[in-house]
């Protein structure tokens, strides 16, 4: 960026998240590529200098406003770094010359941790693709097509998509406040995330979501919502709903070349105060509310919702530092307090082939959260669904609940952990 | 490849506990592969941070009590001659910073830390009743009461340190703790004040340790398993 005083409005999910970090939700989820060659700390240097190139409003760092944070650019430049923290940890990215995001190395792994103040998943994950396939040209000389950046481009990468496709008539969803069941875990020190990975066959995932006539999304929340039904039965005298927090990409619905947030969280819920669920059933419920909700007219209402909230005037001109101790305990008791858990897939990750050559696996981490200890993520590549639970918590309760309950129905699971030889 | 029996999960490396149940998955592997660490060991900053800020903090407060312990002195001596009312004001400050010292982490031990503040609040009372010219409530008052409470906090910090079950019983034993205390203050109190029935306030204080002792007794014997889960969830700190 050549214009020093250039700046960027965060766009309304961003707005939320910068008001909500702390030391724990640092709002950092990371998508990592597995090479099939040690990494070289200085060519990734060089590629990620280059995909600066390409993604200019990525050159900034988080500032506090008055009213809002915002970012600004910067001609300094991210150094990337080995991994030496927990996944998702230690960053503050408010800290004075400290950028939204940091690219770490190890052994084998390029992995790029941003705050969801700035992206999204798919932003992510476009941010990793041009990343690696810069290094990949600088390290294997995999032929690059470098392209270049013009006015429009820039524009339609870093508009607020929500704002563009925001109509001020259309009625937000209604959603019904009340308690969802909650894991009894307890949080680990900070500083600490435990990762567990679960890898499961895509063809056979896919075959036995179709055996149900699902897809893999629907499926794994079915068997993400009978697992936390079987766990809330076993320890609880008082039932609850079980409420899950889907991230819908939005850019699938409406046109966009957005490189911020463009996602709205769906909740899909099982009412466990009805009685006992057989699997079929939570699936049948699932399928109905995916296909009722996952329509441009019901996902308007979603962006309604989302953009309303910054419109209010008492909002707008409350003065940041108030909306940071205000924003945490709002979005604990509006936001995460009404999920029992979120599970996000980023879909299909589908490179060139020059590049998949060199490619080992692609997965994601989600954002470490003090509302929903545990959550997951996950993304398929080639052959492999990369599924990640993150957690707050040493209990790994639902981990274990959730893989078992995938081996009954048949899954083979291979489970690689962060916390390994500790 | 290794299996867990009890999960049925895939893992990597066997002869080590199953990542999701802790179940130690036997031997398969003959050969002993070097796999590659997928992450690192992984370090984590926060302690150092806390560290970090606390110092600073500590370092700007000693700074401070230095320079108005100074400028205190300083202005009695102008004023009078001589050293008079900045003795019990400075005497306090520095006595205030020692305790900030102490519940700062500097000393790990909690023996340790009873034991300095104790000495700090000696010394304290001592020099403030002192400085009139003689001593009049030091000791039948405060050397007492200060060692006292020092005893009862090392005997208090001793037995939970011995407890096996903590949660209730640390606040169980808290409240004996403040009214053994409580005892123990009024007995020197009223001794002063020249009361001659001294053990008819201890055995009125002694009964409020009953309700204690017999909640005590019922959490431990007669509580549902249950609801003790449920009052340690809502209550841990």
């Amino acid at each position: 960026m050549k214009d020093e005083k250039s700046w960027y409005r965060l766009d309304n999910a961003g707005k939320l998240y910068s008001s909500i970090i702390s030391s724990r939700a640092t709002t950092l989820f990371r998508v990592s590529v597995t090479l099939t060659k040690p990494i070289e700390p200085q060519l990734l240097q060089e590629a990620l200098e280059a995909t600066l190139e390409r993604f200019p409003f990525y050159k900034v760092q988080l500032k506090q406003g008055f009213f809002w944070y915002y970012f600004e650019g910067t001609n300094q430049t991210p150094k990337v770094e080995e991994e030496i923290y927990y996944p998702c940890m230690s960053l503050s990215i408010k800290r004075r010359g400290s950028f939204p995001y940091r690219i770490l190395y190890f052994n084998k792994r390029i992995a790029v941790e941003l705050s969801h103040s700035i992206t999204d998943g798919t932003g992510a994950l476009k941010f990793l693709h041009v990343l690696m396939a810069n290094y990949l040209h600088l390290k294997e000389s995999v032929p690059l097509k470098r392209e270049s950046i013009n006015e429009e481009q820039l524009h339609s990468e870093t508009e607020n998509a929500f704002r563009k496709y925001y109509e001020k008539d259309i009625p937000a969803p209604i959603s019904p406040v009340g308690k969802s069941f909650k894991l009894p875990i307890q949080l680990d020190k900070k500083g600490h995330y435990h990762i567990v990975t679960g890898i499961i066959n895509v063809e056979a995932l896919k075959k036995k979501a179709k055996a149900y006539d699902v897809s893999i999304t629907i499926f794994l929340t079915a068997v993400y919502i009978d697992s936390l039904l079987k766990i809330q039965e076993r320890i609880s005298r008082r039932k609850k709903p079980i409420v899950i927090n889907v991230p819908v990409n939005m850019r699938s619905f409406f046109e966009s070349e957005t490189m911020r947030n463009f996602f709205v969280s769906i909740t899909p819920s099982i009412d466990a105060r009805l009685g006992e669920y057989e699997f079929e059933e939570i699936i049948t419920e699932l399928k109905i509310e995916f296909s009722r909700l996952l329509t441009p007219k019901k996902l308007k209402q979603y962006i309604k919702r989302s953009v309303i909230s910054e419109n209010s005037f008492v909002l707008r001109l409350m003065p940041s530092p108030v909306k940071d101790i205000v924003a945490p305990s709002i979005y604990s008791f509006f936001g995460e307090g009404q999920y029992t858990s979120g599970l996000s897939n980023l879909g299909i990750v589908q490179l060139p082939s020059e590049l998949e050559e060199h490619v080992e696996r692609i997965e994601c981490y989600p954002p470490p959260s003090i509302g929903n200890k545990v959550k997951a993520m996950m993304v398929s590549f080639q052959q492999n669904v990369y599924l990640s639970f993150g957690n707050l918590s040493k209990d790994r309760l639902l981990e274990r609940e959730f893989f078992r309950n995938l081996r009954k129905l048949g899954m083979e699971v291979t489970i690689e952990t962060n916390d390994e030889g500790d | 490849m290794a299996y867990c029996p009890k999960c049925g999960i895939k893992v990597e490396k066997d002869n080590r506990p199953c990542p999701l149940c802790n179940f130690h998955i036997p031997k398969v592997n003959d050969t002993e592969d070097e796999t590659v660490r997928k992450f690192p060991k992984a370090a984590n900053p926060y302690p150092a941070h806390l560290r970090r800020v606390l110092n600073r903090i500590f370092v700007f407060v000693t700074l401070l009590v230095f320079v108005a312990v100074s400028i205190m002195f300083y202005v009695d001596y102008e004023l009078n001659g001589t050293f008079t009312w900045s003795r019990y004001s400075n005497i306090s400050i520095l006595a205030g910073w020692g305790v900030l010292y102490f519940s700062f982490g500097y000393v790990q031990s909690y023996y340790k830390v009873i034991i300095g503040i104790g000495m700090i609040c000696l010394v304290l009372l001592f020099g403030l009743d002192n400085f009139n010219g003689r001593l009049e409530w030091f000791f039948p008052l405060a050397f007492p009461i200060v060692v006292g409470t020092s005893v009862i906090g090392v005997a208090y910090w001793s037995v939970i340190r011995a407890l096996s079950v903590r949660g209730f019983n640390v606040l169980g034993f808290f409240f004996i703790a403040v009214v053994i205390l409580s005892m123990w203050i009024n007995f020197f109190i009223t001794r002063y004040q020249g009361e001659t029935n001294l053990s008819n306030w201890l055995i009125v204080t002694a009964l409020q340790l009953l309700p204690v002792v017999l909640i005590m007794i019922y959490v431990k014997y007669g509580m549902p398993e249950k609801v003790k889960q449920k009052i340690a969830r809502k209550f841990h700190l």
